[in-house]
């Protein structure tokens, strides 16, 4: 049997007396995106961290693509978006920058090749050429959310996290991102995570659901299942509230 | 070139709002340069009358400041009744030792506390509280003692001339013997005061650093795996730099006042022995000229903390 894209096995991780993660563990095939759900404290962020290296687990193993993660620095073949856009760009830098740093660090090109090259990832992520001149500063909040995922792609990474970034925004900008998200995937065959505690959400943009409840992943099933026949209590507790939220206001036409 | 322009503005109504406090300040303090005259018994009291008759002291304190301000204004800055001629001129001659002692206490402080402060903020556990430990011991060990230690050392060692600006025989030596003669007498008191201001630079230094580093950008920047110099570079040091700039105007502006006190214990023939004779003798105008220059230097350092934070904050010139 083929090794999967991405092996998560007995993540362990604990901060003093807390435990963070408990054995955590799931696959994911290239190409999938997973909508990794819990409430707030359950894990998911800190699985997140590990993955993308910002933290060491105290057990447990992390392949991906064949090899190993965890070491360590944080692995820029794995891209996190953090959930504050805006406070994870440089104000200091223009819109162009941000995006060819990842580039420039790679070796990519010549200047004005990746200037050229952030200006196509710009315009990618629906940010015109005529902006790449400006300030991260200077873009509105769903903007600068689109200039974090312009600069995630020009990292060209293997695994994009996309950790609560749609949380802060209004529905209109969470809508387009979402929608922005679901077009990159599918045009740039990305293999994703998306973390979120709206389980709506994961299940209209994610391939499969994994449901995190104190530290452990409880349930890991594609999105139809998951939401048409839970198994886990957490889950089926999760499936019912997103139901509730859905209803439409009593009086509502 | 408006900012500029208003600051400018500012600065000369602040710096007169100074001079009128400092004017009306030393008018509080008793007694003038004529009163220790009046307890001579040689000295008749209507000698000592017409002497401060002649000096204006007998006029009222606004007139006084009024008559003040114009020989400002003339680039006089007064008469120094003890040396019996204009300020400017026995200021002009001391202010040159002045900067060079603080100006190069200051850079050698600042140069260490870059990277130091750096390193420092770097390191967690035992070493940050070995360095903590010493930034704190350095803070509460005064310049005074500091500069005591240093002349002690001086006369024990020989290395270094424990005193003044220049050899006896200074004025007989070529330029570069003559400069290397200033840079050995510079040693002692500008490593006094660089130590002074060491720590508390080291501080800030490392508050700032610790800031940026702990910022979602350099986290964020961290992921896409910058190399550890680059991160420093452009993304650390810019962002730190906000709080450290302002500090450096302060430093600029504290450049005459902050050795006063090492030059007149070392012998070093600033300011800082002018100004302390001066209040001696209760020759104010020489009082009000350093007081006024160091108001002076405060502004323009603070004027020039602010041009270089415009020009290096995009969020500054953006007006957020």
């Amino acid at each position: 049997m083929a090794e999967p894209f991405l092996r998560v096995e007995g993540l362990t991780k604990s901060y003093g007396a807390r435990a963070a993660l408990r054995r955590a563990g799931f696959v994911l095939e290239k190409g999938r995106m997973l909508g990794l759900v819990g409430a707030s404290g359950s894990g998911k962020s800190t699985l997140a961290r590990c993955l993308a290296g910002f933290e060491r687990p105290d057990e447990g193993s992390m392949r991906l693509d064949g090899k190993v993660l965890g070491g360590q620095a944080p692995a820029p073949q794995v891209q996190l978006i953090f959930q504050e856009a805006a406070a994870s760009l440089n104000p200091r830098f223009r819109a162009e920058e941000i995006v060819s740093e990842p580039l420039e660090i790679r070796r990519r090109g010549t200047p004005a090749l990746r200037r050229k090259m952030a200006a196509e990832w710009l315009e990618m992520v629906g940010i015109a050429r005529a902006a790449s001149a400006k300030p991260a500063l200077a873009f509105s909040g769903g903007e600068r959310q689109r200039l974090a995922i312009a600069r995630a792609l020009a990292a060209e990474p293997q695994l994009l996290i996309v950790d609560e970034s749609l949380s802060g925004l209004d529905v209109m900008l969470q809508a387009q991102i979402a929608a922005l998200l679901a077009d990159l995937r599918r045009r740039l065959d990305l293999t994703c995570i998306l973390i979120s505690h709206d389980l709506g959400l994961a299940a209209r943009l994610a391939d499969e659901i994994a449901v995190m409840d104190s530290g452990e992943i409880v349930e890991h099933a594609p999105v139809e299942q998951a939401m048409g026949s839970p198994r886990h209590p957490r889950t089926r507790e999760l499936v019912e509230a997103n139901r509730l939220l859905a209803l439409a206001p009593e009086g509502a036409a | 070139m408006r900012y500029v322009l208003r600051r400018i503005l500012h600065g000369s109504l602040l710096l007169t709002g100074v001079s009128v406090l400092t004017f009306a300040f030393t008018q509080l303090a008793p007694g003038d340069y004529y009163s220790e005259m009046r307890v001579d018994p040689t000295v008749a009291p209507e000698t000592v009358d017409a002497l401060r008759h002649r000096a204006g002291l007998d006029r009222p304190w606004p007139v006084r400041y009024a008559a003040w301000a114009g020989s400002v204004l003339k680039g006089d800055f007064g008469y120094s009744l003890a040396y019996g001629e204009p300020v400017a001129p026995l200021v002009r001659e001391r202010l040159g030792a002045t900067l060079l002692l603080a100006g190069t206490a200051t850079l050698a402080a600042w140069l260490l506390a870059i990277p130091l402060g750096i390193c420092y903020a770097t390191r967690r556990g035992w070493q940050e509280a070995l360095a903590g430990a010493a930034t704190a011991v350095l803070l509460i060990i005064p310049d005074l003692l500091l500069a005591l230690v240093a002349l002690l050392a001086a006369v024990e060692t020989r290395w270094f001339p424990a005193g003044g600006m220049a050899s006896a025989d200074g004025s007989s030596m070529g330029v570069a013997a003559r400069m290397e003669d200033v840079a050995r007498h510079l040693v002692l008191p500008a490593g006094v005061l660089a130590i002074g201001m060491l720590p508390m630079l080291l501080r800030h230094v490392r508050a700032a650093m610790r800031d940026a580093m702990d910022s979602g950008f350099a986290r964020s920047a961290r992921a896409q795996g910058i190399p550890p110099l680059r991160l420093l570079v452009r993304h650390l040091l810019p962002a730190a730099a906000n709080p450290l700039v302002s500090l450096f105007g302060l430093s600029l502006g504290g450049l005459l006042s902050a050795s006063l006190l090492v030059e007149v214990i070392m012998g070093w023939p600033g300011l800082g022995p002018l100004l302390v004779d001066a209040i001696m003798a209760r020759d104010m105008a020489v009082v009000l000229a350093v007081a006024l220059l160091a108001a002076a230097f405060l502004i323009v350092g603070n004027l020039a903390a602010d041009l270089l934070l415009y020009r290096l904050d995009p969020r500054i010139r953006a007006g957020k």
